[in-house]
């Protein structure tokens, strides 16, 4: 068999094992440029840890073992040449138990707590029902390659059980908020956006919602009334230092005056024989727990008076809030008096934001905006003009606006990937209602309701147990003198194992790790100890069989290398084995 | 950076902008008291002599450890008793044409004062965005400059305000920051009346520039200083031995002595005899010996090894070529090897001295602190670099000699033996340097190895040079089904890298490089190519000694900085020696034929012919 015999020595030849070592080293080259601009995990995930490479060095151990095999070296060179070689296979040997076995993973405590629990590096997503965990599936590191789960191991009758894999695992993820037009709903809302300079930041705002993520708090007030919309916009004033307006509603009449008249004396309604006193006024009333309504100070944040209603059926006490007229309906009041109250607050009085969209009655928008000094500036607004606004180099402007819209939060991948990422897994479900995608970030538990069947996806780490406790006793931070510069990080800890006994204390700290029961903890970083708080010290930790495998490799090897290096020396002039050893061709 | 911008920003507001750019020269008194130079101080984390802080200061503002031939305590004292006029003196050197450009400063100057830079908008704006960007951002070279510059105007800063000197011991924590004498702090106790009359007389002496009171303040202030009491006090005779370290500069000195062996060791190899191999001898002893000295002192005064950053490897580099040469000298080898490594160790100190590398003692990251490990490694390391750019030297020669006298075989064949040699001790050093690495990145991260790109550029090293090793032992080109294999095996693993690389817009050109790389080191033959290929392997060690931190600038290991130039540098130099490499093969191609370039030569295909 000629060919077979020809693979064999072609498996065994120095030359495979040159190409080898070159592509491997040409290989990691590239990945070393690509780490720079994807980032370590997509590196790993798309050399180092890739099916290729490691078919690579498979295919390079094969090469070493053959050659081993099938060795020619002359006796001298013997002993070096098989130390050297075998000792190459165990390094790789060493690195295949590392990889299949070993337990690599972090213990994050405070000072004081303890954990018998160790988070490992493998990422998994577990499937809860309302009773009980269906499935924990394990994904590989960086894994892209899909992972099916089914949901209802015994499907319906016709066999279309529900099920769910993994189709992407994306390395690094955000919440993305986008605005729909949806016939269902009937809130409008505004892209609202406000220009610094050159910068600009655009939000969404619901009606009678508030928005500050654009730095600035920004309300969307619908108002249904024409009369208190001209108050708000400043055309129609009761007088500069009233606080408002009340008007009262009784038995088809509407009476409507200053709060300051109801304060100075009860107001007869009409016919009813009943009267209207206001009590108190409160520019910002606060509503305690126990629904008692306090002064929350000047500023002119929630005005509301207070109201006394005399009539035949004796006094009753009622507060009114200019900016929540239900509220008696909201909080489930029964409506007793056949009375209905609204209380209108001045326009100076009523500011809840510096900026404002106010919506009148006819859809008109306006931008009401109130400085630090209570000055009022009104600017009526087109969709997509900017206007200026009282603050120096600040424009606003409506961008977009959606009559009847619904808020939709998706998740998206982030490329390249943050400095600290949040991934997120982007699975797929199958259903008997047909296909539909859902995203999962980790530590972000999503629902997921297939009929009448209600799950719960946990993306998360895998925890396992240790065996015995870890208490962090203290942490510290050792500076250089005068300066804030870290010296050491040092974990105190001690170990409570209930076989092999308590342990004394040991201190952790960078290159002095502590060793037990297989496992050895490494000081791998810290957090907290400002403002009181006290220290949490995150712990690597390792339990690897391939460790002391490979580090008998290294030796083996270096010692190989170190014979043939002292037998050549010994054996005298080597530059003509360029000529004079054609032995070795072929080994 | 903040306060600094800070400060600006007030300064600018209150309407007292600083005067206009004056470059008369500032007077100062022509010599330092040495007392006053002994002055303990507490900086950077740890406790000093004043001529270090000085040093420092000055070296960070200007470049120059001796601006204007100044003495360097002296312009400090200048600086922080004299800031006013100082502020408007042109200190802060801006070499770059590109970024005096871009940051629109007049092309016409290349220094300019503390004043000139803090008013200059483009520049605060431009440090303002960088401040206000979040996280750990890498800064291009521009934002990378600005940086550097923005650091300078920060030390001037604080030493105008007098808040560099800092003689005055802290308690009770001997931890605790010293205190300076004249600008109190919140909670500073009351400075000693003594120490505040010497230091007012000190002034006074300064401004006045009266030299013999300055003498006489100057040993004033240093006794009332040591006469205070002190949780922590370093000795007076380690402070001795620092002074000497300043004032000895055995590193300058080192690669002078060295240069003269190099001379020496050339003139005995032109002309043999005694006595020039006697004056090679005695001047590479010296230059081993100051080398040692200085390390020795260096580790002294740093209290753990000189070997955590990229200036104090260089400076064992140099310290392992220098015994090289010794060495071989001793052992009656070739006044070739001598030479080269005399070349080695000259060039290494050289570059120690002249790049802009940090050469102060300066407090090191926890994870170097207390191990064994570094003063394995590093010196480890640095041992296989010195053997293996002494391998690559000598292959230069050994192609220079084949393309230039064929002819010669006898040297060629000399030259081809020291460089195996070479070659297989620099390949040993390396592997055992990687392995020590691994076990010290196992006992401090837990893991042997995690792919961090300094691990996985110093195994591309390492597997190019067992690829030298071992391709040599096939004289003849490998059967067409080998070749054929071989193609399908490269272009696979080709097709699957660059399908990953396709978005790196850097990296398109990768399989121009990959290819022919792989090609050489695979295929060609002979002495000619085993040469050529470890002068290019050599350039993947450089490339994971200073390409790692300097061009990639990501992982574990990039606990140094560096500038923009050095990957410049880097760059250059390995295209020219690409070049120079490609050159050789060109004429010697042209002369005997390609095959002589990437074939072995006849007579040893013939092994009778050569018994």
């Amino acid at each position: 068999m000629p060919l077979l015999s020809s693979l064999s020595s072609f498996l065994a030849s120095t030359f495979l094992g040159c190409l080898l070592l070159m592509l491997l080293a040409a290989a990691m080259a590239a990945a070393t440029v690509y780490e720079t601009v994807a980032g370590s995990e997509a590196a790993m995930t798309a050399f180092y840890g890739s099916p290729w490479f490691a078919g690579l060095l498979a295919l390079l151990g094969i090469n070493l073992a053959a050659g081993l095999a099938g060795h020619r070296a002359s006796p001298a060179r013997r002993t070096a040449f098989l130390v050297t070689h075998a000792s190459v296979i165990v390094v790789l040997l060493g690195a295949v138990m590392t990889w299949g076995w070993s337990i690599r993973g972090q213990i994050t405590l405070a000072e004081g707590t303890s954990t018998d629990r160790l988070v490992v590096d493998q990422e998994l997503l577990r499937v809860e029902s309302e009773t009980a965990v269906i499935a924990e599936v394990p994904l590989p590191a960086g894994a892209s390659r899909a992972r099916t789960v089914d949901l209802i191991p015994s499907g319906p009758p016709d066999g279309s059980g529900s099920r769910l894999s993994v189709a992407r695992r994306l390395a690094d993820s955000r919440t993305v908020e986008r605005v729909l037009q949806d016939p269902a709903s009937s809130r409008p809302a505004l892209e609202v956006t406000l220009e610094h300079r050159e910068e600009s930041s655009s939000v969404w705002i619901f009606a009678d919602e508030a928005d500050s993520s654009g730095g600035l708090p920004v309300a969307y007030r619908r108002i249904d009334d024409q009369r208190e919309m001209a108050r708000l916009l400043g055309e129609d004033t009761t007088g500069p230092t009233s606080a408002g307006v009340l008007r009262v509603e009784c038995d088809e009449q509407t009476v409507e005056r200053a709060v300051e008249e109801y304060m100075s004396a009860a107001i007869p309604l009409g016919r009813s024989g009943r009267a209207v006193k206001v009590l108190r006024y409160l520019p910002h009333a606060v509503v305690g727990e126990d629904r008692q309504v306090a002064d929350g100070g000047d500023g002119p944040a929630n005005p509301a008076v207070e109201v006394e209603i005399l009539g035949p059926d004796g006094p009753t006490r009622r507060w009114v809030f200019a900016r929540f007229p239900e509220f008696d309906a909201m909080h489930g009041r029964e409506e007793r008096l056949p009375v209905r109250l609204r209380f209108i607050a001045s326009p100076t009085t009523a500011p809840s934001t510096p900026i404002e969209i106010l919506q009148g009655p006819d859809k008109r928008l306006f931008a009401r905006f109130t400085t630090g000094t209570r000055e009022v500036r009104i600017e009526p607004l087109a969709e997509g003009r900017m206007v200026p606004t009282p603050w120096p180099e600040l424009r606003l402007g409506v961008t977009r606006s959606v009559e009847q819209a619904r808020l939709e939060t998706s998740i998206e991948e982030v490329r390249p990937p943050r400095p600290d990422p949040v991934p997120a897994l982007r699975l797929s479900v199958t259903t008997p209602q047909g296909p539909r995608e859902i995203t999962v970030r980790k530590y972000a538990p999503e629902h997921l309701d297939i009929g009448p069947r209600h799950y719960r996806l946990v993306y998360t780490d895998r925890q396992v147990p240790l065996g015995f406790n870890v208490a962090l006793r203290q942490f510290q931070v050792r500076t250089y003198p005068g300066s804030s510069r870290p010296r050491a990080f040092e974990s105190r800890i001690a170990i409570a194992d209930p076989i092999r006994g308590d342990q004394p204390e040991v201190v952790v700290s960078m290159n002095h790790p502590a060793e037990h029961g297989g496992y050895s903890f490494f000081q791998s970083g810290y957090g907290g100890g400002q403002d009181g708080r006290p220290f949490t010290s995150t712990l690597s930790v390792s339990w690897d069989p391939g460790r002391p495998v490979a580090f008998a490799g290294y030796l083996g090897m270096i010692a190989g290398m170190l014979i043939g290096l002292l037998r050549r020396q010994t054996l005298g002039s080597t530059a003509s084995t360029e000529a004079a050893s054609p032995a070795d061709g072929r080994s | 950076m903040n306060r600094l911008i800070c400060a600006v920003v007030v300064s600018l507001a209150s309407g007292q902008p600083d005067g206009p750019a004056a470059s008369e020269p500032v007077l100062l008194l022509d010599r330092c008291p040495e007392a006053l130079r002994a002055v303990v101080v507490q900086h950077d984390g740890r406790w000093m002599p004043l001529d270090t802080l000085a040093r420092d200061v000055v070296h960070g503002v200007t470049g120059t450890t001796r601006f204007q031939g100044r003495d360097p305590v002296l312009l400090l004292l200048a600086w922080t008793l004299e800031s006013d006029r100082w502020r408007a003196a042109p200190l802060i050197r801006i070499a770059s044409v590109e970024l005096r450009r871009e940051l629109g400063l007049p092309s016409d100057r290349l220094a300019f004062s503390f004043a000139e830079l803090a008013g200059h908008q483009p520049l605060m704006k431009l440090a303002a965005e960088m401040e206000r960007r979040q996280g750990p951002v890498r800064l291009n070279p521009l934002e990378s400059k600005v940086n550097d510059i923005m650091e300078r105007l920060e030390t001037l800063h604080r030493v105008f305000a007098g808040e560099v000197i800092r003689p005055l011991p802290a308690g009770p924590d001997p931890q605790a920051r010293w205190w300076t004498v004249d600008r109190p702090e919140q909670g500073q106790p009351r400075t000693p009346e003594a120490v505040t009359r010497a230091w007012d007389l000190l002034a006074a002496a300064f401004l006045s520039r009266d030299q013999a009171i300055l003498d006489t303040a100057a040993g004033e202030l240093k006794a009332a200083l040591d006469a205070l009491p002190a949780p922590f006090r370093p000795s007076e005779r380690q402070m001795r031995i620092e002074l000497l370290y300043n004032r000895l500069q055995p590193f300058r000195t080192g690669w002078i002595v060295l240069a003269v062996a190099l001379l020496l060791w050339v003139v005995a190899a032109a002309r043999p005899g005694r006595s020039a191999d006697a004056a090679a001898m005695v001047a590479s002893v010296g230059g081993f010996v100051v080398l040692t000295a200085g390390l020795a002192i260096r580790w002294r005064i740093a209290g753990r090894i000189p070997a955590a950053n990229m200036y104090e490897s260089l400076l064992f580099l140099a310290w392992g070529a220098s015994l090289f040469v010794v060495l071989a000298a001793a052992l009656r080898q070739n006044r070739f090897v001598s030479l080269t490594a005399a070349l080695v160790g000259a060039v290494s100190l050289f570059l120690a001295d002249v790049l802009p590398l940090d050469p102060f003692v300066r407090p090191i990251a926890p994870v170097l602190m207390d191990t064994v490990w570094m003063t394995i490694h590093v010196p480890g390391i640095m041992a296989a670099y010195a053997v293996l750019a002494l391998a690559m030297l000598i292959a230069h020669a050994q192609m220079a000699v084949m393309a230039l006298a064929p002819d010669r075989e006898r040297l060629i064949a000399a030259l081809a033996e020291a460089h195996l040699r070479y070659l297989r001790v620099g390949t040993l050093l390396l592997g055992a340097g990687i392995v020590t690495g691994s076990m010290w990145a196992a006992s401090s991260w837990g893991r042997y190895w995690g792919w961090d790109p300094k691990e996985v550029w110093s195994l591309i090293a390492f597997l190019a040079y067992l690829t030298i090793l071992h391709a040599r032992l096939d004289h003849r080109l490998p059967p067409a089904g080998y070749l054929a294999a071989g193609a399908v095996l490269t272009l696979a693993v080709l097709a699957v890298v660059q399908g990953r690389l396709s978005e790196v817009e850097a990296a398109r050109h990768w399989p121009f490089v990959a290819v022919p790389a792989v090609a050489l080191f695979t295929v060609a033959r002979g002495p000619f190519a085993t040469a050529a290929r470890s002068a290019l392997a050599f350039w993947l060690v450089m490339m994971t000694y200073v390409g790692v931190n300097f061009v990639l600038g990501t992982g574990l290991h990039s606990y140094g900085f560096g500038t923009g130039a050095v990957a410049r540098y880097l760059l250059g130099l390995g295209s020219a020696d690409l070049l120079l490499v490609g050159a050789l093969a060109g004429i010697l191609a042209a002369r005997r034929g390609v095959r002589a370039v990437l074939a072995c030569p006849q007579q040893v295909l013939d092994p009778p012919a050569r018994a």
